[in-house]
């Protein structure tokens, strides 16, 4: 599904990432954990193409992605630590455009059901920009539901969550993981990582111990 | 696609009005500025009316398309668009287009207190007038949108971009106070074609150059 081969990455001639590579396979989940810094938002931003690398390869399902435009890459999503949406659109606006953007068609009861499940329904026509931090990771989360995915990156799933927040995330991501879907997230907490995949990979210094 | 980029683009305006607003009540102020600070003769500031406009819309578009990349930098909405399975020059043209747009209401709203607080009148030719301003804003918005890609990824977004941009743009500006000048004289076109020339090239060099780069532009 994923494989990244030797890639590098310096900000000011610090190196962040020292020849990182790794593969992923079909249906597997891996989490990355290590200490604030050591580059595992970097390369999450890598493989979704939002950064530019210094050197090596990423192939995601047979193709390099940067040799091929973003077009080729539509089965690939990520969620970064930001919500990644417009803050004067409401949850509904914001969700219809981004699905519009991968030319995903959805009725409006399907997208009002998934925002139900995630509490968000009550404020689903206010702008995001009146949401706590709490309700913008529930609606990433509904986003991620909503979208057609084989491969997931998620930067800090469980991040402003509470307890019936925490709940329904992690419901998800068990119900992504039964249908064989390929995620990557980056975790702090090692019992939820733990539950969450099978592998577990720490960055340490820009390289994975 | 692009109608979808281009949509959200003015809906999102519409929805909160912070930039026509910050545009119109600064081309407004500027205006009022140029007409109570000078005591001009008519014939004077019928040959400066042109840069005195033009000046006006350098600033109010820099204002402008500052906005509209502002709007992807919270809540870093860019990340999703770029990460979108799209030709990402579309999301330059859709910018291009809406930046048009927006510059373009913004003198609607501004050019009757010019011309009635300056105390000039309308050109005579205004078809002229109208489909010559609207060929020079193209121009504006191409250089203002490809500059703003190429700051907006940079920590030092707010200085890089009007170090780039008022440089960049100035070909344009001094065509389009030569061009207006021309026009609001009723000048034969022969003597102003140059210009307009000069104008239509930079908004071809722009255009292909937005459209080709903003895929390496948008990487961080």
């Amino acid at each position: 599904m994923l494989s990244v081969q030797n890639i590098s990455k310096a900000f000011n001639r610090k190196k962040i990432l020292k020849n990182i590579s790794f593969s992923q396979k079909e249906g597997e989940s891996i989490v990355f954990m290590g200490r604030n810094g050591a580059g595992k938002s970097t390369l999450f931003r890598i493989i979704a193409r939002l950064m530019t690398y210094d050197n090596g390869s990423i192939i995601f399902q047979g193709k390099n992605l940067l040799k091929v435009k973003p077009i080729h890459s539509s089965k690939l999503f990520y969620l970064g630590h930001s919500p990644g949406m417009y803050h004067p659109f409401s949850a509904i606006e914001n969700l219809n455009f981004l699905l519009s953007l991968r030319k995903i068609y959805k009725d409006q009861s399907e997208i009002l059901d998934v925002l139900d499940q995630f509490g968000l329904m009550e404020s689903a026509n206010e702008p995001i920009g009146v949401y706590s931090e709490g309700m913008l990771q529930r609606l990433k989360i509904v986003c991620a539901q909503l979208m057609d995915w084989d491969m997931i990156l998620i930067d800090e799933p469980f991040s402003n969550l509470d307890k019936d927040g925490l709940d329904l995330v992690q419901k998800h991501i068990s119900f992504w993981r039964s249908q064989n879907k390929t995620i990557s997230m980056i975790l702090h907490n090692k019992n939820h990582a733990e539950n969450f995949c099978d592998r577990i990979l720490t960055l340490e210094s820009g390289i994975i111990k | 696609m692009f109608l979808v980029l281009l949509k959200k683009e003015l809906f999102i305006e519409l929805r909160s009005k912070e930039l026509i607003l910050s545009m119109v009540v600064f081309g407004i102020a500027i205006v009022l500025a140029f007409s109570f600070s000078s005591n001009l003769s008519r014939a004077v500031v019928i040959n400066y009316a042109s840069g005195m406009f033009w000046i006006t819309i350098l600033f109010v578009s820099a204002l402008g398309v500052h906005r509209s990349f502002a709007y992807e930098k919270e809540y870093d909405a860019f990340s999703m668009l770029v990460t979108a399975p799209i030709d990402r020059g579309l999301i330059f043209l859709a910018k291009w287009v809406s930046g048009f747009i927006y510059l373009t209401l913004m003198e609607i709203l501004i050019i009757f207190p010019f011309f009635k607080f300056l105390m000039i009148d309308y050109p005579s030719n205004i078809l002229i007038a109208i489909s010559t301003t609207l060929f020079i804003n193209l121009g504006i918005m191409a250089v203002a949108n490809l500059v703003s890609g190429i700051a907006m990824r940079s920590n030092l977004s707010e200085i890089l971009l009007p170090i780039l941009f008022f440089p960049l743009v100035s070909p344009i500006i001094i065509a389009a106070t030569k061009i207006s000048t021309s026009v609001m004289l009723n000048d034969s076109y022969v003597l102003w074609e140059i210009w307009v020339l000069i104008v239509g090239s930079i908004i071809i060099i722009s255009g292909l150059a937005g459209y080709v780069l903003f895929d390496y532009l948008v990487e961080e």
